[in-house]
């Protein structure tokens, strides 16, 4: 259950079920520190997803930090969306907001496509995933392409790996986490030359 | 014209890269020369003006994108496309790799460029070298082998420049100029003598030990009382550092912590006496300034591929069996055998003598602990490499040996003996003056008995591998045959693995003697094309062998 309170130093926020989804203290101070550890890794993206939406301080600071990046922020709760979006509104404006309560609800999203053909990360705000922490973990395997079905789904956005198949996988293998260790010369090898090779560069750093 | 370096190992590895790069720049004063660095190594930026551009390689980034769950999986793959992408934005005309692993080799295959030098491996996954010293350098770290050529000169000869003309050089920045002003005037040093100490390394094998620095620092202090005592180390090492500060002033030495960047350090070793060190970047960092060191080679340390690299710094290294040891392993000694071996007493006392320039004194003192250390003076010799020669009045042999593999290597790689009036008279030359230079005044029959030896030993492996490389080509169609599991007869191993050894090859032959017919068919023949390299180099010692004796007796 969703509740309005306040912040000790006076910001508007939202509780589910007694636990705050940012700051009790300074959600302002608590969404400047999230947004600084993540902009190496928002460096040189396109599109970046992040995961709950919360009180959306963090949205705010990463809209300012980040102008020119498309930033698709996920939620399975519309009223923190629709609290966001009142509250934090003008900073927030160029913000995607997708509602979504399950798997499929993001597949059918166009927001959601768009930026997995783009160059895209993933980040999370986590106090906003107390909401439905499981969801948001079935989330994040889907959306990076860490889960089999997240894998097909998200190579099917790719033009690049149209034809990609990581065959013989699945068999018993369902829940099995993707590693780069998956995309063996045989897996991979009806890909582009410069494909093949930017995969096998890549495997050294894991080797 | 547009030229790309790639050096993506460590810091201490791009500081040895700087003579290549420079050489680079002299030979092409015009051309616009990138750099390919990861992150850790761009704060070199300032110190390496002769650069254009530094571009930063994000390995961590990269790395977390592969390694963690919580990351797109292809997000890795796009940020190494974007790089690359990037960077072939405008072609390069020359692209060198300077880092001899799998992940620089890929990537070298993906840039575009006119000519490329150092490994590459290509679409097929076959790897290229284009130089022999980079194919040597290949074979040398894949065997483990005993390396004659600092990585400094292997760099610098790969990269096709001009023998001889290597040279240190990093420059000095206002910023870093301040923070030597600001550390001098903190702590009210005036133009006394300085002595330098770097008592931390990278990797705690490499670690004297902070004990063994105390008493030595003790020590140094009643000899020299004069000389102002500066501990040298990165912000993360401070923690460390002010524990050995605690630890002087309890023995009533006073050592000033500096804490700096390389900017700093650059400017606080211009102003310095002598520099002590471990195995550190800060060693190659020295080398371009004026500032004598002393360094101590412990652990993994290879004092012959990345030792001080300047003329007259002074290498200390154990005389323990496994010294040096693989930088993978760790110790197996039940206490730090090679760092216990270097004793506080006789740093301190070589410290004193250094700071003297008196070599004389060092050479007895060489001499009085050869039993627990050995003692290198590096140089540069006439054919154009650095060397670090054995100081003691029983290395004679060492010496002559180490020259004369550098030279025939030398000549392997430049690839003069492929020429119809290949220079072995004038090798000859170079090194009969050299030997003159460095041992001085020597008995004539004496040497030419240990040439004679020497010769003999070459002839006696000459005729080995010939033998060797006949038999495996009359006996390999025979063990191509279906009942047959290896290719290699019991003879043949043993054999191989004999002139391995003596040859002192690393462990290169002997791993592919194993290879049963399942596996590649490919590394049989590397195995026969490192026979041969072994062969043709021998060939190359006996020439230059009868050119110095024909020189030698010229003087007589």
């Amino acid at each position: 259950m969703l509740a309005r309170v306040q912040s000790k130093t006076g910001e508007s926020l939202l509780t589910y079920n007694g636990k705050y989804l940012a700051s009790s203290v300074s959600a302002a101070k608590e969404a400047d520190t999230w947004v600084q550890r993540c902009l190496n890794q928002l460096q040189g993206v396109t599109s970046v997803f992040v995961l709950g939406v919360g009180c959306g301080y963090h949205l705010s600071v990463l809209q300012k930090s980040k102008p020119n990046l498309n930033i698709v922020a996920i939620d399975c709760n519309s009223d923190c969306i629709a609290f966001t979006r009142a509250e934090q509104s003008l900073s927030v404006s160029d913000i995607k907001f997708v509602h979504a309560d399950s798997i499929d609800a993001l597949k059918s999203n166009p927001l959601i496509i768009t930026a997995l053909c783009s160059f895209y990360t993933m980040v999370s705000f986590t106090p906003a995933q107390s909401v439905n922490l499981p969801l948001y973990e079935s989330f994040e395997l889907f959306l990076g392409g860490r889960s089999l079905e997240g894998l097909s789904f998200v190579s099917a956005q790719k033009l690049e790996f149209a034809k990609f198949r990581l065959n013989g996988l699945a068999s018993g293998q369902e829940n099995k986490l993707i590693s780069i260790k998956d995309f063996t010369d045989e897996k991979i090898l009806h890909e582009k030359i410069e494909t093949k090779m930017i995969f096998k560069a890549l495997r050294e750093l894991v080797n | 014209m547009r030229i790309v370096v790639i050096s993506l190992l460590r810091l201490g590895d791009v500081m040895m890269a700087a003579p290549a790069i420079l050489g680079l720049r002299n030979k092409y004063p015009k051309a616009h020369i990138s750099l390919v660095v990861n992150k850790s190594s761009a704060q070199l930026k300032k110190l390496m003006p002769y650069v254009n551009e530094f571009i930063e390689f994000d390995r961590d980034e990269i790395q977390h994108g592969l390694v963690k769950v919580e990351r797109p999986i292809f997000e890795s793959y796009e940020r190494l496309k974007k790089f690359i992408g990037e960077l072939n934005q405008n072609p390069f005309d020359i692209a060198i790799n300077l880092t001899q692993n799998k992940l620089s080799g890929y990537l070298m295959g993906l840039i575009q460029s006119n000519e490329k030098i150092g490994l590459t491996i290509d679409d097929k996954g076959m790897s290229h070298f284009y130089s022999p010293w980079f194919k040597h350098l290949n074979d040398v770290i894949e065997a483990s082998a005993e390396s004659v050529f600092h990585y400094t000169d292997v760099f610098y000869y790969g990269s096709g420049l001009e023998r001889g003309l290597q040279n240190f050089s990093f420059s000095e920045t206002a910023a870093g100029q301040e923070e030597l002003l600001d550390f001098l005037r903190h702590n009210g040093f005036n133009s006394q003598p300085k002595i330098v100490v770097q008592a931390l390394t990278s990797d705690t094998k490499k670690n004297w030990g902070l004990q063994n620095w105390v008493a030595m620092l003790k020590l140094f202090q009643t000899f020299e009382p004069q000389v102002q005592i500066i501990l040298l180390g990165a912000p993360a090492e401070k923690a460390q550092l002010n524990q050995l500060v605690e630890k002087l002033r309890d023995v009533q030495v006073d050592a000033r912590l500096a804490i700096m960047s390389l900017e700093g350090a650059l400017s606080l070793f211009q102003v310095s006496d002598l520099l002590i060190t471990g195995d550190t970047s800060i060693k190659h960092l020295a080398a371009g300034t004026g500032i004598a060191t002393i360094e101590l080679a412990l652990g993994s340390s290879h004092l012959y591929k990345t030792g001080a690299y300047q003329t007259d710094a002074l290498i200390l290294t154990s005389r323990e069996e496994c010294s040096p040891c693989s930088h993978k392993v760790i110790c197996h000694r039940k206490s730090h055998a090679c760092a216990e071996s270097i004793e506080p007493e006789l740093v301190a006392l070589a410290a004193s003598k250094r700071i003297h320039s008196d070599w004389a004194a060092i050479e007895t003192l060489a001499n009085e602990y050869s039993d627990r250390a050995k003692f290198y003076r590096t140089k540069k010799l006439l054919t154009g490499v650095w060397y670090a020669d054995p100081i003691s009045k029983f290395s004679t042999h060492e010496a002559l040996a180490k020259q004369l593999d550098l030279a025939a290597w030398q000549f392997y790689l430049e690839s003069e003996y492929l020429k119809p009036l290949a220079a072995y008279g004038s090798e000859g030359l170079k090194l009969k003056n050299q030997l003159q230079l460095i041992l001085g005044e020597f008995d004539l029959a004496q040497f030419n008995v240990i040439l004679n030896q020497f010769e003999s030993n070459a002839l006696k492996c000459e005729m080995r591998l010939n033998k060797l490389i006949a038999n495996l080509s009359r006996d390999l169609p025979y063990f191509t045959s279906p009942q047959n599991q290896y290719f290699f007869s019991a003879h043949i191993k043993e054999e191989i693995i004999e002139i391995e050894k003596e040859l002192k090859l690393g462990h290169f032959l002997s791993e592919k003697i194993n290879e049963t017919k399942e596996q590649s068919f490919f590394n049989v023949r590397q195995l026969q094309s490192s026979l041969n390299t072994a062969f043709i180099h021998q060939q190359i010692k006996i020439k230059l062998l009868r050119s110095l004796k024909s020189q030698m007796r010229e003087m007589q």
